[in-house]
């Protein structure tokens, strides 16, 4: 249920995870898991497309890192991603505040 | 490629196999796709492997958390906008099987909706034949063949449709539960094709289609008792009935989807 219930909200939980600091497609899908309680839980592979749209729309940007024991792509924040992230971020608390109001309001 | 000591695949292989095999548009980008995806399923492998897993068991786990190649390879190719030829007509197949499945437990539904109209508006009314036509001499005496306790040509009709019209199209709905049984099985085995079809197409095709039968099979339910062009019109109207209720439970879904919050975003985990 958590999982459906984020379908519509993944850019902005993407955008947030990676804002922390730029990182590659395992570690951003885990931080997700991890971060959320485990009640995130996706089909792991779903979530690089919505990464390579993102990085297609500008809030993204990614590289190849050859460092480490096998070669990654990371994805790091851009300054317009930035942007989109505070402004998503601020609906999401607006809408989030109101469903409070109402849920409170019927206790 | 990095094979089991027994020579057989890894699991890891055959996914990043399978996975390839989906994938369709620019070279660069399927190889950037199925370079994350290995990247991805050699760390969770590896990670599964420091957690206490012997390393097939690690690989499994990692791969059956990476979700179905069929189910990736759908987000991934809405993301690369491309669809091979054989995809298309795959997808396209896929939906017509959905399309066929639907119809024939709709026609399945229809034979005991009819007969019930029958118990209650009598089965002249939907099942009697045509006021003032005579029927040929040779059916006329098949009927009263098959329907002993008919009083003449006419009833033996009415009584001979009635039966027909409840076995054949409760075989027709059983022919298309079989169909829709099948077609499940095969999504819950990944053996679904990769869905490249615009988003909501298929609902949109089946609520025109059986929106379209249930306005033609109404006007022939009107036009049969001006005309007379077949046995009972009452058939007409339960048939439009079920393709109207069939249309609107594909444009509610059509509805459902664009409604949806998940937007473009969705779009590649529902599939």
């Amino acid at each position: 249920m958590a999982t459906d219930r984020i379908k519509g909200h993944l850019d902005l939980l993407l955008l947030s995870v990676v804002q922390a600091r730029p990182a590659h497609g395992y570690e951003v899908i885990t931080a997700l898991r991890e971060r959320s309680g485990g009640e995130f839980d996706l089909p792991e592979g779903t979530v690089y497309p919505l990464l390579h749209r993102l990085e297609a729309d500008g809030l993204l940007a990614s590289s190849w890192d050859d460092s480490g024991k096998r070669r990654r792509r990371v994805y790091r924040l851009t300054a317009p991603g930035l942007r989109a992230l505070a402004d998503e971020r601020s609906s999401w608390r607006r809408y989030a505040t109101s469903v409070e109001m109402v849920l409170g309001g019927a206790s | 490629m990095t094979d089991s000591r027994d020579g057989s695949q890894s699991a890891i292989d055959a996914y990043l196999d399978d996975l390839l095999a989906r994938l369709h548009g620019p070279a660069d980008r399927v190889r950037r796709i199925v370079a994350e995806a290995e990247a991805h399923l050699r760390d969770a492998a590896d990670a599964n492997e420091a957690a206490g897993m012997d390393p097939a068991a690690a690989e499994s786990a990692a791969v059956e958390r990476f979700g179905s190649p069929a189910v990736v390879a759908s987000a991934a190719n809405r993301s690369l906008g491309a669809a091979s030829p054989t995809q298309l007509v795959t997808a396209t197949g896929w939906l017509a099987a959905k399309l066929c499945a639907v119809g024939l437990v709709a026609v399945g539904l229809s034979g005991p909706l009819a007969t019930a109209l029958a118990a209650i508006a009598g089965r002249g009314y939907v099942f009697g034949l045509p006021a003032g036509v005579s029927m040929p001499g040779s059916a006329c005496a098949h009927w009263l063949a098959v329907q002993a306790g008919a009083s003449g040509c006419a009833q033996a009709g009415m009584f001979e449709n009635a039966d027909d019209t409840l076995g054949l199209r409760v075989a027709a709905g059983v022919l298309g539960l079989l169909l829709t049984g099948g077609l499940l099985l095969l999504r819950r085995i990944g053996r679904r094709p990769v869905d490249v079809l615009p988003r909501g197409f298929g609902a949109t095709v089946g609520g025109t289609v059986f929106g379209c039968a249930a306005v033609v099979l109404f006007v022939l339910g009107l036009s049969d008792s001006v005309v007379a062009l077949n046995f009972g019109q009452g058939q007409w109207y339960v048939d439009s009935l079920i393709s109207l209720v069939v249309s609107v439970w594909f444009f509610a879904g059509l509805l459902r989807r664009l409604r949806s919050p998940a937007a473009p975003a969705v779009t590649a985990l529902t599939t």
